[in-house]
C-alpha cells in the first residue's frame, strides 16, 4: 500500500515518447536496410528492433506499475533486447570502422557470450528480484548478477565510442568518413544517457528523463542519414512524414496522454518544425532541380567543347604525320633514285650506305604509319571497309611481296593447300592484309633456318590463318607481352631490335575491330612459334 | 643510214610511249615536285609543274594536259576543291587524276575517289619509279 501511494500512477511523457520512437527507429532500420542491403545496415537494423522491442516492453511496464508479479515478469523479458544493445553497438562501430583483425574480433565474441549468458542469469533471482516504486514510476530490484549490465555497458559502448573517435580523428580518412563518424559518435554518447535509467533498480528514484536519449539518438542519426549519406540514401521528407504519421497516430492510440502544457509546447515546435522543414525541403529540392538543369547544360556545352578538341587533336595528329611523311617521302624517293641510277650509276661503296638510309627510312615511315594507326585505334576514329574477300588470294599477293627478302635471306615463305574452296569473308581488306604482313615481317625478323608455313583452316564460326615459323620461338611470358604497344621486356630487347614494337599491337587491334582474336604459342625459345589469326564469319 | 634510222625508230618508241604525254604534277613542297619532276622527265614525260589549285585550273585550260597528279593538302584551295572543280567541267572531266598525297585519311580518300579520280596513292608508299608505273597504268588504261 506503502508503495503504491509513492507511486502517483501517472505515466511520464517522456515514457509516452518511447512508443513513437520505437517505431521511428524500428521503420528507419528497416527502411535502410531494405535501400541497401550490406552488413553494416543488417547491423544496425537488428539494433534498431532490440531498441524497438526494449522502448515499447518499457512503456508496457509502466503501465502495469502495481502488479508486482507482472511487473518482475515483464522486466526480465525486457532486459533481453537491452542485453544484446552494446554489443550490436560495438560491432557496428567495428563494420563502420571497417577493424576486422582478431584484436577487435575477439572483444565482440566476448560481448555476444556475455549477452547471452546474461539472458540466462536473467531467469534467476539473482539478477532481479521485487520491486521498487518511486514517485514517477517502479522497477525491479536489481540483484548481485545485475551489477554485471551496467559495466557490461559502459565498457563496450565506451570501446565502440572510441573507434569512431579514432575514424574522427584521422585525418587520412575522407571528410564524409570522419563527419559521419562525428554524428554516429554523438548519436551513441547521447544513447548512453539511457543506461543512467540503471539507477532505480538500485533504489534512486528519478524523473525518466534518460529515456529522452533515444528519440535524441534517433534525431542524431536520422540526420547523418539524410544529411551525411549514412547508411542508406533516405531524404529528409521521407523522415519527416515518418515523424508526423508516428506522432499522429500515437497521440490517437492514448487519448488519456496528458501532455500538459509544456507537452504541447513541444508537439506545436516538432510539428511547426516539421513543416517548415518540409517547405523548406521542397524548396531545396526545386533548387536542386534547377541548379541540375544549369549543370547539365554545363556538361552538354562542356562535351560540345570536349569534342571540338577532340575532332581537332585527331585532325592536328593528321596534318602532324603528313607533314613527318613530307621530308620521309622525299629522303625516300631521292634515294631510290640514287640506288636505281637516275643520277648516274653509283660507286659500289655507295651501295650499302644507301640501302641502310633506305631501310631506316622505311622504318622511320612504319612508325609513323603504327603511330597514327594506334592514336586512331585509342580514340575510336578508326573507319572499317567491309568488303568480301578470298584470304587465300590476299596471302598469295603478300606472299610474292615477299619472295626478294625471303630469298636474300634463303628461307622460304609458302602457303599450304586446301583440299576444299576456301569461302569468302567480309573484312576490312587493308586492315587485315597490314595484320598478316605484319606477322609474316616479324617471323621473316626471327627465322633464319628453314622457313614460314600459311595454313588457312575454316569451321562453322572462324576463318583461322595459322602462320608457323621455324624462327627463335619465345617463352610464355614473351608471348603474353607480344601484342601489346611498345613491349620491351628484357626478353625482348633481341626480338624487338627492329620495330617500336608496335606493329603487332596494331595487328591485334585490327583483329579486335572485326571482333577476332589473335594470339601466338611456341614451345619454348628455339622452337618456333605459331600465329593465329581468327576471324568470325559474322 | 641504218644506225640513224634504228636510233629514229628507238626515239619513236620512246615517245610513243612517254614522251607524248603532258602530265600536270600540283604539288606545293618544292623538293618533293623537284624530285618527281626529274623522274617524269627522265622517263619522256612532258611535266607542267604548279603549285596551288588556282594555278592548276590556269594550268589545265592552257595546257590540257592527259595526267594530273594531285596534292590533296595544298595552300589556300585544297586538291579535292580542285578535282571537284576539274570534274564539274565537260572539257577536263576526262583527264585522269590521280591523288598523290601523304594525307592519310579515309573520308579524304572516299570523297576523292567518289569525285572520280582514278586513285589516292600514299607517298611513302611509292617511290618515283613505282609512279612512273603508276601513270603510265593509267595513261594506258
Amino acid at each position: 500500500m506503502e508503495q503504491s501511494i509513492i507511486y502517483q500512477g501517472i505515466i511520464p511523457l517522456s515514457i509516452y515518447l518511447l512508443v513513437p520512437s520505437g517505431i521511428l527507429i524500428c521503420m528507419l532500420g528497416s527502411y535502410t536496410l531494405y535501400l541497401e542491403r550490406n552488413k553494416k545496415n543488417f547491423i544496425f537494423f537488428l539494433l534498431s528492433i532490440s531498441q524497438a522491442l526494449w522502448s515499447f516492453g518499457t512503456f508496457l511496464m509502466w503501465r502495469i506499475c502495481g502488479n508486482d508479479e507482472l511487473v518482475i515478469f515483464w522486466d526480465r523479458l525486457l532486459y533481453v533486447p537491452a542485453f544484446f544493445m552494446p554489443c550490436l553497438i560495438y560491432h557496428f562501430s567495428l563494420e563502420f570502422c571497417r577493424l576486422h583483425s582478431k584484436k577487435h574480433r575477439f572483444p565482440l565474441y566476448l560481448s555476444y557470450l556475455i549477452a547471452v549468458a546474461l539472458v540466462i542469469v536473467s531467469r534467476t533471482d539473482y539478477f532481479i528480484k521485487d520491486v521498487f516504486y518511486y514517485k514517477w514510476g517502479c522497477h525491479t530490484k536489481a540483484q548481485v548478477a545485475h551489477h554485471i549490465f551496467p559495466v557490461f555497458c559502459l565498457v563496450f559502448l565506451f570501446l565502440a565510442v572510441a573507434n569512431l573517435f579514432k575514424v574522427w580523428r584521422n585525418k587520412k580518412e575522407t571528410f564524409l568518413k570522419r563527419s559521419q563518424a562525428i554524428y554516429i559518435f554523438w548519436g551513441f554518447v547521447t544513447f548512453m544517457l539511457v543506461s543512467l535509467e540503471l539507477l532505480p533498480p538500485y533504489g534512486i528514484g528519478v524523473y525518466p528523463i534518460f529515456y529522452l536519449g533515444l528519440p535524441l539518438f534517433i534525431l542524431i542519426v536520422a540526420y547523418a542519414i539524410t544529411q551525411k549519406q549514412l547508411l542508406a540514401p533516405v531524404i529528409l521528407t521521407d523522415i519527416l512524414v515518418a515523424v508526423l504519421l508516428v506522432f499522429l497516430s500515437t497521440l490517437s492510440l492514448f487519448p488519456e496522454l496528458e501532455m500538459g502544457f509544456l507537452g504541447k509546447l513541444i508537439f506545436f515546435v516538432l510539428v511547426t518544425s516539421s513543416g517548415f522543414l518540409l517547405i523548406k525541403h521542397a524548396h531545396l529540392e526545386l533548387d536542386r532541380r534547377k541548379k541540375v538543369e544549369k549543370m547539365s547544360k554545363q556538361l552538354k556545352q562542356a562535351y560540345a567543347k570536349l569534342k571540338k578538341l577532340d575532332m581537332a587533336k585527331t585532325e592536328f595528329l593528321s596534318i602532324a604525320s603528313h607533314q613527318l611523311r613530307t621530308p620521309l617521302t622525299i629522303i625516300k624517293g631521292y634515294v631510290s633514285m640514287l640506288v636505281e641510277g637516275d643520277y648516274g650509276k653509283m660507286p659500289e661503296k655507295a651501295e650499302r650506305p644507301l640501302s641502310g638510309i633506305s631501310k631506316s627510312n622505311d622504318r622511320l615511315i612504319v612508325l609513323v604509319n603504327d603511330l597514327l594507326t594506334v592514336s586512331r585505334i585509342e580514340t575510336g576514329k578508326i573507319e572499317m571497309n567491309f568488303e568480301k574477300v578470298y584470304l587465300r588470294d590476299m596471302i598469295l599477293d603478300l606472299i610474292q611481296e615477299f619472295q626478294i627478302e625471303i630469298e636474300k635471306k634463303g628461307i622460304y615463305l609458302k602457303l599450304e593447300k586446301t583440299s576444299d574452296k576456301m569461302p569468302k569473308i567480309s573484312i576490312d581488306k587493308f586492315k587485315i592484309r597490314q595484320t598478316i604482313f605484319n606477322i609474316i615481317d616479324n617471323a621473316i625478323k626471327y627465322t633464319n633456318q628453314g622457313g614460314i608455313t600459311i595454313k588457312c583452316v575454316v569451321d562453322d564460326e572462324n576463318y583461322k590463318i595459322i602462320i608457323t615459323d621455324t624462327g627463335e620461338g619465345m617463352t610464355k611470358q614473351d608471348a603474353g607481352k607480344l601484342f601489346k604497344s611498345f613491349s620491351r621486356g628484357p626478353a625482348g630487347i633481341k626480338f624487338w631490335t627492329e620495330g617500336a614494337g608496335l606493329g603487332l599491337y596494331v595487328s591485334k587491334k585490327f583483329v579486335e575491330l572485326h571482333n577476332g582474336k589473335v594470339w601466338v604459342e611456341s614451345k619454348g625459345k628455339g622452337h618456333g612459334s605459331s600465329f593465329y589469326v581468327a576471324l568470325p564469319f559474322k | 643510214m641504218e644506225v640513224v634510222f634504228m636510233l629514229h625508230c628507238h626515239l619513236n618508241k620512246f615517245k610513243m610511249l612517254n614522251m607524248i604525254y603532258k602530265i600536270l604534277l600540283v604539288e606545293d613542297e618544292v623538293l618533293m615536285a623537284r624530285m618527281y619532276q626529274d623522274k617524269l622527265e627522265s622517263a619522256g614525260f612532258d611535266v607542267f609543274w604548279v603549285m596551288t589549285s588556282e594555278q592548276a585550273l590556269d594550268s589545265i585550260k592552257k595546257q590540257k594536259p592527259d595526267l594530273i597528279v594531285l596534292d590533296i593538302l595544298l595552300p589556300t584551295e585544297n586538291g579535292i576543291f580542285c578535282l571537284r572543280k576539274i570534274k564539274d567541267n565537260n572539257d577536263f572531266k576526262n583527264i585522269p587524276v590521280i591523288a598523290f598525297s601523304n594525307y592519310d585519311e579515309v573520308k579524304a580518300k572516299k570523297e576523292v575517289l567518289e569525285l572520280g579520280a582514278e586513285a589516292y596513292l600514299l607517298k611513302t608508299d611509292f617511290t618515283p619509279n613505282k609512279l612512273v608505273k603508276e601513270i603510265q597504268k593509267y595513261l594506258r588504261g
